[in-house]
């Protein structure tokens, strides 16, 4: 009978010793990324929308807005990256401006959707297998190639995350042990470890690799971004200050949503931190410092895009943000409303819908000039 | 974007519903970490959308059973204990201890597709319908059926020796 069954799988089950995980779940979610939030498509996916439009910022107050607003009007023509979950398995491909889309890799049952990277311009994309498989593939030529192989028994903290140059990829190969994989020769060189995790690379003012990341404190939502110099010194970012003077003493830093290849740019989830819908200018302060150097912050997102003139847009999540790295220091952001092309200032100068061959749950992951 | 209650509120669902969530996770994965590990990633998620969730608990166990069907972890686990080989210990065919009856049908619960566990520990364990599991499985009720009979017929095929196993029915 089913009964004994039943009587069987309740017996078996009370062997597992009940803990407490609330203070493991913080630390998890710092760890994951906002792209998430689509798994198995229990969450909200965005939709991303079609077709082609543009529109043009009001003249923004002073010149360093107006620069701004000028340098970030130009079109959106590169290409705009996309994972979706579909019923075959995970789709990944790019799509651009005028509606041209193209699937990369479909099916890809085995492909862990939280690691799914594309390199800053836009010629090869990375992820790892649910085996622990860490592959790179050309986006031109198609060209697979597998990197590494992970243990699957290590809780990873930080997915592999590519070095602004477009050649190497920042991995953790164990527990202690990071460093960068060369995608031309498939050569390792290991470097220094981040301070925290979920790490991404920027490039320092003197050349060298930079190592972003947060670091948790405690069991609580305490965490702060650290700054990892490859001589191996770490120090808390002077964000820190900024986003909790802005945010409220209780508001953490979670995810690094996307970074900008100096690390001068950074848009963050925060946890804890007052519920914001926009509307506020960007602080003095951070205007000031926006153009020096790593350690000043210049603008942040918390999820909403906050630093807004505009606040009904975003009256909403915002699940995505690519930082594409070019003098206008442009944001482009993935929300219910489709995909915007911001400023500096947070001020929409352009747009883009979604073309109608793209698969509805496509979540936009990257942008490529 | 969780405001500041979130976290109090989030500590009091955790704290009451993972000793539930664990023991389906256990049943799930065979191993205690494993378990932690799979309601660890489930509360997580559910924390990060706490603010839109009609039902936190639904959307942790969905995402749960999400996960455990799609986790490499879970797999990973597997590969390895196939991987020892003879090192893996036989299937304990004396039922008459309770114990080992419970290892057997453990070892037996693991050897099964990672759906086919789910279904089952949906079914027989938490006790919901058809319709339910199809709903927090994200399938149709004639997958639930199929993958049920499957899974209980090779349940049967692994525990020949088990009194009663011959009986379990979709009923």
């Amino acid at each position: 009978m089913t009964d004994e069954l039943k009587s069987d799988l309740a017996a078996l089950a009370e062997r597992v010793t009940p803990i407490d995980l609330t203070a493991a779940a913080h630390r998890t979610a710092r760890r994951a990324r906002i792209r998430d939030a689509m798994v198995a498509g229990v969450a909200g996916i965005a939709v991303l929308a079609t077709g082609i439009m543009w529109t043009t910022a009001s003249p923004q107050a002073g010149d360093q807005g107006a620069a701004e607003d000028a340098a970030a009007d130009a079109p959106m023509s590169g290409r705009f990256f996309f994972l979706a979950d579909t019923d075959d398995g995970m789709q990944f491909g790019w799509w651009t401006a005028d509606g041209e889309v193209e699937t990369v890799l479909a099916g890809g049952g085995e492909l862990l959707y939280s690691t799914v990277r594309v390199a800053p311009d836009g010629g090869h994309f990375s992820y790892v297998t649910e085996d622990g498989e860490l592959r790179v593939q050309d986006l031109d030529s198609g060209k697979h190639t597998a990197l590494d192989s992970y243990s699957t028994d290590v809780d990873m903290c930080t997915a592999p995350a590519w070095a602004p140059d477009s050649q190497r990829l920042f991995v953790q190969r164990d527990t202690d042990e990071f460093g960068f994989f060369d995608i031309t020769d498939g050569s390792f060189t290991e470097s220094v470890a981040p301070a925290g995790c979920d790490a991404a690379v920027a490039v320092a003012p003197d050349g060298s690799d930079r190592l972003i990341s947060i670091a948790v404190e405690g069991d609580g939502p305490q965490s702060r971004l650290m700054v990892t110099d490859s001589d191996g010194t770490s120090e808390v970012s002077p964000l820190m200050d900024l986003l909790q003077q802005h945010e409220g003493r209780d508001g953490y830093p979670s995810d690094i949503v996307a970074m900008d290849s100096t690390g001068s740019q950074l848009c963050l989830t925060m946890f804890g931190a007052k519920p914001r819908k926009g509307g506020d200018e960007l602080p003095d302060e951070v205007q000031d410092l926006k153009q020096q150097s790593h350690d000043q912050p210049a603008r942040y997102c918390d999820g909403f895009v906050s630093q807004t003139d505009d606040s009904a847009r975003y009256d909403g999540l915002v699940r995505a943000v690519v930082l594409p790295t070019g003098p206008n220091h442009s944001v482009i952001t993935a929300g219910d409303q489709g995909i915007e092309l911001d400023n500096y200032r947070g001020h929409k100068v352009g747009g883009v819908d979604r073309p109608d061959s793209l698969p509805p749950k496509a979540l936009l992951i990257g942008y490529a000039p | 974007m969780p405001d500041a209650s979130t976290a109090v509120e989030f500590a009091e669902f955790a704290r009451a519903r993972t000793p539930t969530l664990l023991r389906s996770a256990y049943l799930l994965t065979g191993d205690q970490f494993l378990a932690e590990d799979l309601v660890q990633t489930a509360l997580a998620r559910a924390l990060r959308n706490w603010q839109r969730l009609d039902s936190p608990e639904a959307y942790t166990r969905t995402v749960m059973y999400h996960l455990q069907i799609r986790w490499w972890r879970i797999r990973s686990r597997r590969n390895r204990a196939d991987a020892l080989g003879g090192a893996r210990p036989e299937p304990v065919m004396d039922n008459t201890a309770p114990i080992a009856r419970q290892l057997a049908l453990q070892q037996a619960l693991l050897a099964l597709a990672p759906k086919q566990r789910a279904v089952i520990v949906l079914r027989y364990f938490e006790d919901r319908s058809v319709r339910e599991t199809a709903k927090l499985l994200h399938c149709s009720e004639g997958t639930v059926k199929s993958q049920t009979a499957k899974a209980l017929a090779n349940l049967r095929r692994q525990l020949p020796h088990t009194d009663n196993f011959a009986q379990w029915s979709l009923v």
